[in-house]
């Protein structure tokens, strides 16, 4: 979806027309699932999110100012949100078991999806470019400057990632 | 077989949860004050136009019909217009530096680089021919802007331009006008410094032969080849001086950036070396660090093959026209963000007083361009 039609939508949300906040739910709920996976790195925490970056956007859709970047107004509350839930739970970080994950796990069958595929042979900021660039058609030198890195290392990175996912997927 | 894309996106369809009531029907908080106010304004203004229609539609198109008039004539009465029927010459100095051939009529006939930076932006055959046939002040913007797409302009360090006319004042300032203009538009301070020279010493600023009339400068300018590595005697010490330093710089770049990793892949690799890890990747060659690179896949913007010297003139020519390609798509993309900013126009009175300043500290504009060409 547009960042100008990301916009109308919330500027008619935050104007109390449920039907656009449905409309924007519809058109931004991949990209922001996607996105807040690549920190929470599991389904149920990603769910919680979800409901409160949605709750969140609902309530202060007023407060986003018409004309500025929609897209990038969703991410920065999916990303604190992202943030906020990982400072509350604690984290268990097991290098056996990654390492176990990284070299005994069998051929792709189709049981294992693309998303658990990414999260697996690819780093945190592979998964979140390739979201952005598929998920919210981001260029690269949009990505670069949501990152904070060079658009050469973006370009780099997505290539790379693609041609691991690829590999590991089996496509041509 | 459905590609990964459209997997992924199926794949999060099913798990991802409908929007909930919850969700649904939570209150947006209310309207600021301001927002009713502006509402209210646009509502007045739109009975308004409703209310005199007629009288509006007429105000805005007599309007429109003014500024158009004034927009074609002024330019017109406002411009120095180029002295006709004798031939002229121009050079423009960024960093890139190129020469201007141009007829009695004011219209650039050819267009040569002066040296390796111009060679980038005449490279390209459609590039170069967009700029013959127009008014010698139109081509020398679309120059200057092509230069700076490719950060030879650099808006925030007021990058000074130096223009050389051979022998036609009017020629120079109209030109001079011109960039000084857009550059102003930019939002940038750079000056334009202007000089006219006659024959002497114009071809010696110039590195051409010396004409003596117009007409004979003409024909030099029209044997020569547009670009400046194709008129290189030497062409093997050329080749590594124009392409393969770029490189080294470059695939340097792209190693320092990916340095975690390249060492990272190398211990893998060759985990013998990890206790002289640092000295073992000093001792790789050019190709064993773009084989490395490759393998990792990591992009560089220039294609391998570039990294071997040509062995005959036809091929010089050819790598050089691929390292040119390369190098506009690489520079273009990296100094893209600096050209699209936007900044504010630079306006008339702030433009003179840096003007003031320059001629107070240097003695002229002539002198401050030596200072800073010599830095």
């Amino acid at each position: 979806m547009s960042k100008t039609a990301i916009d109308k939508l919330l500027v008619k949300t935050a104007q109390g027309d449920i039907a656009s906040f449905e409309q924007l739910y519809e058109c931004t709920k991949r990209g922001v699932f996607a996105f807040l996976y690549t920190y929470l790195h599991n389904y149920a925490d990603t769910e919680d999110a979800m409901q409160t970056v949605y709750l969140k956007v609902k309530t202060y859709a007023p407060s986003y100012r018409k004309g500025t970047n929609g897209r990038a107004w969703l991410l920065e509350i999916a990303k604190n949100q992202a943030l906020n839930q990982i400072k509350k739970r604690k984290r268990e970080i097991r290098l056996d078991d990654l390492g176990a994950l990284s070299f005994t796990q069998p051929e792709f069958s189709g049981g294992e999806g693309v998303t658990e595929v990414m999260q697996r042979i690819l780093s945190q900021e592979e998964q979140q470019i390739v979201t952005l660039h598929v998920l919210w058609n981001y260029k690269h030198r949009e990505i670069a400057e949501t990152l904070g890195c060079p658009v050469g290392t973006v370009t780099s990175k997505y290539k790379r990632a693609v041609a691991k996912l690829k590999k590991e997927l089996k496509e041509e | 077989m459905k590609s990964w894309k459209k997997r992924w996106k199926l794949e999060l369809d099913e798990k991802i949860p409908k929007l909930s009531s919850i969700e649904k029907e939570t209150p947006t908080e209310s309207l600021k004050p301001e927002i009713s106010q502006k509402t209210s304004f646009f509502s007045r203004f739109s009975k308004w136009i409703r209310a005199y229609k007629k009288q509006f539609i007429a105000c805005l198109a007599s309007s429109m019909a003014v500024v158009l008039t004034l927009c074609i004539v002024l330019p017109h009465l406002l411009t120095p217009t180029t002295e006709k029927n004798t031939p002229s010459a121009l050079m423009i100095e960024i960093n890139p530096k190129a020469l201007f051939s141009v007829d009695k009529d004011g219209k650039v006939t050819k267009i040569i680089a002066s040296n390796a930076d111009a060679d980038l932006i005449l490279a390209d055959e459609q590039r170069a021919n967009e700029m013959l046939g127009k008014k010698v002040e139109d081509s020398a913007k679309i120059f200057v802007d092509c230069a700076a797409k490719l950060g030879f302009v650099d808006f925030s360090k007021n990058t000074p331009i130096r223009l050389t006319g051979y022998d036609n004042v009017n020629m120079t300032s109209a030109v001079a006008n011109e960039i000084q203009n857009y550059l102003l538009e930019k939002g940038t301070l750079a000056v334009v410094v202007k000089e006219t020279l006659q024959s002497v010493a114009f071809c010696e600023r110039a590195g051409l032969p010396t004409s003596a009339t117009a007409e004979t400068l003409t024909q030099t300018l029209a044997s020569q080849t547009r670009l400046y590595s194709n008129r290189l005697e030497n062409w093997q010490t050329a080749y590594e001086e124009i392409v393969l330093q770029k490189i080294t710089r470059n695939v340097a770049e792209v190693w320092e950036e990916n340095i975690a990793d390249i060492k990272e892949r190398l211990g893998q690799m060759y985990p013998e070396c990890l206790p002289a890890l640092d000295w073992f990747i000093a001792s790789l060659s050019m190709e064993q660090m773009l084989d490395i690179l490759q393998s990792m896949e990591i992009q560089t913007p220039f294609s391998t093959t570039l990294i071997q010297l040509p062995q005959t003139v036809e091929a010089y020519t050819q790598k050089l026209q691929l390292f040119f390609e390369e190098e506009y798509i690489s520079r273009t993309e990296k100094y893209r963000i600096a050209y699209e900013t936007k900044r504010e126009k630079i306006s008339e009175a702030e433009y003179q007083t840096y003007l003031n300043e320059l001629i107070t500290e240097y003695g002229s504009l002539s002198l401050y361009w030596e200072a800073v060409k010599n830095n």
